[in-house]
């Protein structure tokens, strides 16, 4: 199958480009024939407003983590810059780079307990911090002024030069998005973008690839405040007022509204949004204070009926640059040693005495097991014996509750499901965990994300990384397919680029689980061969699986799993014809009358 | 007369094709069983058959109307009871109350048919106010089973109900199993187990990687050689 | 008799609370989605409340206690509608988009309704009008015990109707499992549209019982959210009695912080201890901690 064709990289890039700064002039320009010192004003603080969102898109957008405390980073932003200033004098710069200091500790220090929260504990816990820091600035009237605050904050001011009301401040801060916004894009260019759409879509697909996705929340939420804090800095000396206003829920509902109106994973949707709904008091004036009911309509239309937002619709619809036109660079010999996709040599894996309970059902007990390298175990068992939550063990996905595991000497028991992926075992799941939305080469490059080399710019490391995924699909026998999008491929070579990220991960063990499941005797076939020649490179295998045929040509030896014990192991005749496991599987009269009837 | 008429049934699993061209039937009365190792697809297609799972090919027929589009809910009040894998009794719910939820009668018709269900499961009946999640795995497949009853259905659906269970458990529910079938309710029996699967049905289908590679009466499946080579290989 | 004062005030306020819990637990149970709007569903109630007692003539000695049937019913019927706009066009989609919806209804409650009552502080028609009570040199209104008596019998009665009640098993059974329940012919979506009926009801009487205790404005709404959403969570995501329990350590808590040394204090306290306990022991301190299976 033929990669489709699309418009080259490099025409699609000047494209956008030139969208971008026909946007930059059309609002210059807008802007310029308005004249209006209060359309001034809303765009300067819409412009604000883009950067509160661009901030927000980095821990929202891209990981799909609802936080709601991006309004208070725009709040403390503001107070402390404007406070500063206020109150010490120091100059506007030193404030802005202070509030970005202030907030940037302060979301540190409160990521670092709710970095494990899950959805709408994570919600919930940003939404608890919003409300103390709300009450906070209320309260402490000493420091904040109280419900009042202060009006004549000072404005803005570069290297002593003071910076003129409306057209000034529109420069500025328009100035400040745009720089953000190219870095915002630098960020998140190449590698990242797709190591962030893998760990949004399946975060144990991502745990998988060896990505630590506690920590990319963590690094997502910082840049968030930061940015956070250079909007309300950058507002508070246009509003020349600080209240309590700037730290209310409103700003975070704006935020929310602006980003899925927009387009949460794309950067143009933070300017889409904020341009849009920030000037919607002007829209409703007929509405007056009350335009926030606008915003909650605009809101629900927007996740009832164009959740990517408008400028995720126009990002489907127009040709988007995949990977880098020309196929990726071939990888030199020297750097094939050094790259993951090269196995270490192989190494045993140990199971000793695991057990796990899940309340007061034991899903296994006493498992001991041993698979040297090179070797392949066929793991089999009735349902419910147990077998997929022992894969779970091994691979990080559960913690035993009894027995440990160890690759090589080296003891995995307790490490989490990514540690245990970079440390050598990479397993594949019952349904192939792949994000559906990336192409195979892009979900496979994922597995470079944060090692090896990391010199040169995001393009030559994802170049790298692409040039890893070829190779190790190729390996797993899927390189013809490999720009195709995961989620358009059939679930036979969807198993061979879960199988080819498992690869790239350079492991020395891997833990199959039910790969036969669906395949035609063909593809079983190939899927055998392709077992053995990893296997011969010194790979060790455990495979799970129900399908005989598959598994008696290719497994040295079998294990059988029965109600949460190993009941037998050992060559695939002995332990087939071993009559507690006919008996396990066929039922225990069956087995007294001893096998086959006549 | 045939209640459930299943042809060239496919059902997929996410991407994977878990049933392919399955046509089976269930007369009035009949106790079939579905026998085949764990991945050959039994559960998908009970799934399919009770409307879990959405029909990719094929068509179903319960009571000689067929089936297509209607709800897993409309399914069971037109008489087909389900007791699934993993028995999924309301844990938080005691055994009576588990009872009580799945009858749409009215309180003196689900009286009687409680005691009913009493009579026929003496352990549920001496555990009656205890809640579900208390109950050993034999007593909790017993109440997955009385559950399925209560609605009176016409065809009972039993996903694995020997799973986990001793010997003695087993030949038990087999005894009860028999009085169901007795009192007139078709029993469409998935298990692995080919003894427990011959020695309760008339007629079973033998499934392998999500097509039915045999069918015939008991008797001629119990003295076929190339049975056992459906679980464990050639 | 401080002490004593106190106690009683904690229970009344933890009364509300508990009514306020409980909705939002039956309709988080009924679809495992948190309804950022609950507490602003509390506030319509309140200003429902309080608008119906402009309107109509209640020249009684219990014009709350008339007020309150109208406003359960009128609640049952907003919650079924708010179900039908926020949740079931999102129900096969990422968890999230519910979050979404219901922080975007909330917003239009409470600017809506700010719009049409103002944005100051109304009071609603006590339960049961008269002069305070006086026993064992404790003073009550008699709305305060009114509310206890009214928040009580709303409990119980919801308790009873989940307990003993066909129609309660069949919400318990769908919530627990849903697809079972649908094999055993419950009409799942119904079962979780009476859930929203039920639980909205429920907002809508501790909405009428706060207003008149403790005054309801507009912005009420999204305190209270937090404040369910804190007792669920404490009390074990998903456990009504739990929930139950969650609410009143609330009032307490707050009552007496309060007393000790100021309601803000009290309110950032109270978040404190919210992120503690998601930190220290995230099933709450009733839940059970299951492991996941997958």
């Amino acid at each position: 199958m033929a990669a489709r064709a699309h418009p080259s990289e490099h025409r699609i890039q000047l494209m956008r480009r030139l969208a971008w700064i026909c946007a930059a002039a059309a609002l210059a320009a807008y802007a310029f024939a308005v004249a209006d010192s209060y359309v001034l004003r809303v765009l300067t603080l819409a412009g604000t407003y883009a950067i509160l969102v661009m901030g927000y898109q980095f821990v929202f957008g891209q990981l799909g983590a609802l936080s709601l405390a991006q309004g208070a980073f725009f709040g403390i932003g503001a107070y402390t810059a404007a406070l500063l200033g206020l109150k010490l004098g120091t100059p506007y710069i030193l404030n802005v780079a202070a509030a970005v200091i202030v907030v940037v500790a302060l979301a540190a220090l409160i990521a670092v307990p709710v970095r494990r929260l899950q959805s709408h504990y994570f919600a919930l816990a940003t939404l608890g911090i919003a409300e103390v820091v709300l009450i906070g600035v209320r309260n402490w009237e000493a420091l904040t002024g109280g419900g009042d605050g202060y009006a004549q904050v000072p404005g803005m001011a570069l290297f002593g030069l003071v910076i003129p009301r409306g057209w000034g401040e529109f420069a500025t801060v328009w100035s400040a998005a745009g720089l953000l916004a190219v870095l915002a894009w630098r960020l998140q260019r190449g590698l990242p973008a797709r190591v962030h759409a893998l760990a949004r879509e399946d975060p144990i697909a991502a745990a998988a690839a060896g990505i630590d996705t506690g920590r990319l929340r963590f690094n997502a939420f910082l840049w968030s405040a930061a940015y956070g804090a250079i909007a309300g800095a950058l507002a508070i000396p246009v509003v020349r007022v600080i209240s309590p206003e700037v730290a209310e829920f409103k700003v975070m509902v704006a935020c929310l509204a602006m980003t899925v109106v927009g387009g949460r994973t794309v950067i143009a949707g933070a300017f889409v949004g904020a341009l849009l709904l920030y000037p919607m008091p002007e829209w409703f004036r007929f509405l007056e204070d009350h335009y926030l009911i606008a915003y909650g309509g605009v809101l629900l239309a927007a996740v009832l009926l164009a959740p990517d937002g408008i400028a995720g619709l126009a990002a489907r619809v127009l040709p988007a640059p995949r990977s880098p036109g020309p196929p990726p660079a071939p990888v030199t010999d020297r750097e094939a040693d050094a790259s993951p996709a090269r196995p270490r040599g192989g190494a045993a894996l140990e199971v000793r005495g695991v057990a796990k309970r899940f309340g007061g059902l034991t899903a296994l007990e006493g498992v001991s097991l041993r698979v040297e390298a090179g070797e392949i175990v066929g793991l089999i068992g009735p349902n419910g014996a147990g077998k997929t939550t022992l894969a779970n063990i091994i691979s990080g996905q559960y913690a035993a509750d009894a027995g440990q595991v160890s690759l090589g000497g080296r003891t995995l028991t307790g490490l989490p499901a990514f540690r245990i992926a970079r440390a050598g075992v990479a397993r594949t799941f019952q349904t192939p965990a792949l994000a559906a939305g990336l192409s195979a080469l892009d979900n496979v490059a994922t597995v470079c994300a944060g090692v090896g080399r990391t010199d040169g710019g995001p393009a030559a490391r994802l170049r790298r990384a692409h040039g890893v995924a070829a190779a190790a699909l190729a390996r797993a026998g899927a390189a013809a397919y490999d720009m195709e999008t995961v989620g358009a491929l059939p679930h036979a070579l969807r198993r061979r680029v879960e199988l080819a990220r498992a690869l790239a991960l350079g492991p020395r063990f891997i833990v199959l689980d039910e790969p036969a499941a669906g395949l035609t005797a063909d593809d079983i076939t190939d899927l055998a061969a392709t077992l053995r020649d990893l296997a011969e490179a010194g790979i060790g295998f455990l495979v799970i699986d129900h399908d005989m045929d598959f598994l008696l040509p290719l497994a040295g030896r079998l294990a059988c799993l029965h109600e949460g014990r190993l009941i037998a192991s050992g060559s695939a005749d002995a332990v087939r014809a071993d009559p507690a496991v006919i008996e396990a599987y066929l039922g225990p009269d069956f087995a007294a009358s001893g096998g086959t009837h006549r | 007369m045939t209640l459930l008429a299943v042809s060239d049934l496919g059902v997929r699993y996410g991407a994977i094709s878990a049933v392919r061209d399955v046509s089976l039937r269930v007369d009035a009365g009949e106790r079939v069983a579905l026998i085949g190792a764990n991945g050959a697809g039994k559960s998908t297609l009970l799934k399919a058959i009770m409307g879990l799972l959405p029909v990719a090919a094929g068509g179903l027929e319960f009571a000689g109307a067929t089936m297509a589009g209607l709800t897993v809910e409309r399914r069971a009040t037109l008489g087909i009871g389900y007791a699934p894998e993993g028995r999924r009794v309301f844990a938080g719910m005691s055994v009576r109350e588990n009872l009580e939820v799945a009858c749409p009668a009215g309180a003196p018709e689900r009286r009687r048919r409680i005691d009913e269900a009493f009579a026929l499961f003496p352990r549920l009946g001496a555990r009656g106010q205890a809640n579900a999640w208390r109950l050993s795995g034999g007593e909790q497949q017993m109440l997955a089973i009385a559950r399925a009853l209560m609605g009176a259905p016409k065809l009972l659906l039993l996903d694995e109900p020997t799973l986990g269970l001793a010997a003695g458990l087993r030949a038990e529910l087999g005894a009860r199993l028999e009085s169901i079938a007795e009192a007139g309710t078709a029993v469409l029996l998935a298990e692995q187990s080919i003894t427990f699967g011959l020695g309760f049905a008339e007629r079973a289908y033998v499934m392998r990687t999500g097509a039915i590679v045999k069918e015939g009466t008991s008797e001629d499946l119990r003295n076929d050689p190339s049975l056992k080579a459906a679980f464990l290989g050639d | 008799m401080e002490i004593g004062q106190l106690f009683l005030n904690a229970l009344v306020l933890g009364a509300s609370y508990a009514l306020v819990a409980l909705g939002f637990v039956l309709v988080l149970n009924a679809t495992a989605a948190v309804n950022f709007a609950h507490g602003d569903l509390v506030m319509a109630g309140g200003m429902l409340a309080v608008a119906l007692s402009a309107v109509l003539p209640l020249d009684t000695g219990v014009p709350g206690l008339l007020v309150l049937p109208l406003v359960l019913l009128a609640m049952a019927g907003a919650g079924l509608l708010f179900s039908l706009v926020a949740y079931f066009p999102l129900r096969r989609g990422p968890p999230v988009s519910v979050f979404i919806s219901t922080i975007a209804v909330g917003i239009m409650l409470q600017h809506g309704i700010k719009a049409l009552m103002g944005p100051a502080e109304q009071v609603a028609p006590p339960l049961i009008a008269g002069p305070r009570l006086e026993f064992a040199g404790l003073v009550a209104s008699r709305q305060a015990l009114a509310t206890l008596v009214v928040a009580a019998l709303l409990i119980g009665g919801t308790a009873l109707l989940l307990a003993r009640t066909q129609f309660g098993r069949r919400l318990r059974a769908s919530a627990q499992d849903p697809e079972m329940a649908r094999a055993i012919g419950v009409r799942v979506p119904v079962m979780i549209a009476a859930s929203f009926a039920l639980g909205t009801a429920l907002a809508g009487a501790a909405g009428l019982l706060f207003a008149n205790s403790y005054f309801v404005s507009p912005g009420s709404g999204g305190n209270l959210m937090i404040k369910a959403y804190i007792a669920v969570t404490i009390g074990g995501w998903g456990s009504a009695p739990g929930a139950l329990a969650g609410a009143l350590m609330i009032a307490f808590f707050e009552v007496g912080v309060a007393a000790w040394l100021s309601s803000p204090v009290a309110e950032a306290a109270l978040y404190g201890a919210l992120l503690l306990t998601l930190v220290l022991r995230p099933q709450g301190l009733f839940g059970e901690p299951a492991g996941r299976r997958v």
